[in-house]
C-alpha cells in the first residue's frame, strides 16, 4: 500500500487528528480538578479533627460524607495516577518495557481503586 | 550520499549537546520537573499510604496502634514529610499548568516570579501543615 512507503512524517502528513490528544488531555484536567478539590478537603478534615486516634476516624467515617468523598477519591485519584504516569512512561520507555510498565500501571489504578472502594463500603458496613 | 555525513538528528527530549546539557537550570525548569516528581511520589506513595490507612482503619484499634506507631518513626514521618511536600507541590504546581492551559502567565518575567513563588510556598505549606498536626 502506497501509504506504508516514504518518512514517517509523510505517511502522518494529511490524515489529520488521531482524535485522541484532546480526549486525554481534557480527563487529566477534569481528574485533576476532582484531586484538587477531594484531596484540600482530607487535608482540612484532618487538621480539623481533634487527634487521629482510631475512635475519633471511625466516628469520623460514620457521618455521610467522609465515606462517599473517600470513596470518589479512590477513584479519581488512581485516575490521574493512570493519566499522569502513562505519559511519563510513554516520554522515559520504549518498546517492550513501555508496554510492561504501562500494563502494571494499568494494573496499579485498578488495585486503588478497588481497594479503596472496597475498604471505604467495610468502613460503613462496620459502623453502628 | 549527502546523507552519511550528517551528524544524526536530534531526538525528543534533546537534553545534552555531547557530554554537556546545553541549557542552564531556570526556576520554570525546576517547577516543571518537580511537577512530574511530585505526581509520582503522589501516585507511588500517597495513594498505598492512604490505602493501607483505610485498611488499619478496617482491621481495627490494634492495626491501628502499629500503623500510627508507624507513621511516627524516623523513617515513617520521612516519607510522610515528601508526600505532604509532594501534596502542595503538586496542587501549586498543577493550578500553575491550569493558568498557562489558559494561555496566560507566558511572559518571561510573569513565568520566572510565579514559579518561585510555587517553589518557595510549597515547603513553607507543608511546614506549616505539620506544625498544625504536630502541635495540637
Amino acid at each position: 500500500m502506497a501509504a506504508n512507503k516514504g518518512t514517517p512524517i509523510g505517511r502522518a502528513i494529511n490524515l489529520g487528528s488521531a482524535h485522541h490528544g484532546v480526549q486525554h488531555w481534557l480527563r487529566q484536567r477534569a481528574a485533576s480538578g476532582f484531586n484538587l478539590f477531594l484531596g484540600l478537603w482530607l487535608v482540612f478534615s484532618l487538621l480539623m479533627l481533634p487527634d487521629l486516634g482510631y475512635a475519633t476516624l471511625r466516628d469520623w467515617m460514620d457521618g455521610p460524607i467522609p465515606p462517599i468523598a473517600l470513596g470518589l477519591l479512590a477513584i479519581t485519584a488512581a485516575w490521574e495516577t493512570r493519566l499522569g504516569l502513562q505519559v511519563v512512561i510513554e516520554d522515559y520507555l520504549k518498546g517492550a518495557d513501555k508496554v510492561a510498565a504501562l500494563s502494571l500501571l494499568h494494573l496499579f489504578a485498578a488495585g486503588v481503586t478497588a481497594s479503596g472502594l472496597y475498604l471505604v463500603v467495610r468502613l460503613i458496613a462496620d459502623s453502628r | 550520499m549527502l546523507n552519511d555525513r550528517r551528524p544524526p538528528r536530534p531526538t525528543a527530549p534533546h537534553l545534552m549537546d555531547g557530554p554537556r546539557f546545553h541549557w542552564r537550570w531556570g526556576p520554570h525548569m525546576l517547577v516543571s520537573i518537580l511537577h512530574r516528581v511530585s505526581g509520582t511520589v503522589l501516585s507511588l506513595a500517597g495513594l498505598p499510604i492512604l490505602i493501607v490507612w483505610l485498611g488499619a482503619l478496617v482491621a481495627g484499634p490494634d492495626t491501628y496502634a502499629s500503623f500510627a506507631g508507624a507513621t511516627e518513626t524516623l523513617l515513617g514521618r520521612f516519607v510522610l514529610f515528601v508526600v505532604s511536600w509532594a501534596f502542595f507541590m503538586h496542587m501549586l504546581s498543577g493550578l500553575r499548568h491550569f493558568v498557562l492551559d489558559a494561555g496566560a502567565g507566558y511572559e518571561l518575567q510573569t513565568n520566572k516570579r510565579w514559579a518561585l513563588v510555587i517553589l518557595v510556598a510549597a515547603p513553607l505549606m507543608t511546614v506549616l501543615f505539620w506544625i498544625l498536626v504536630l502541635s495540637r
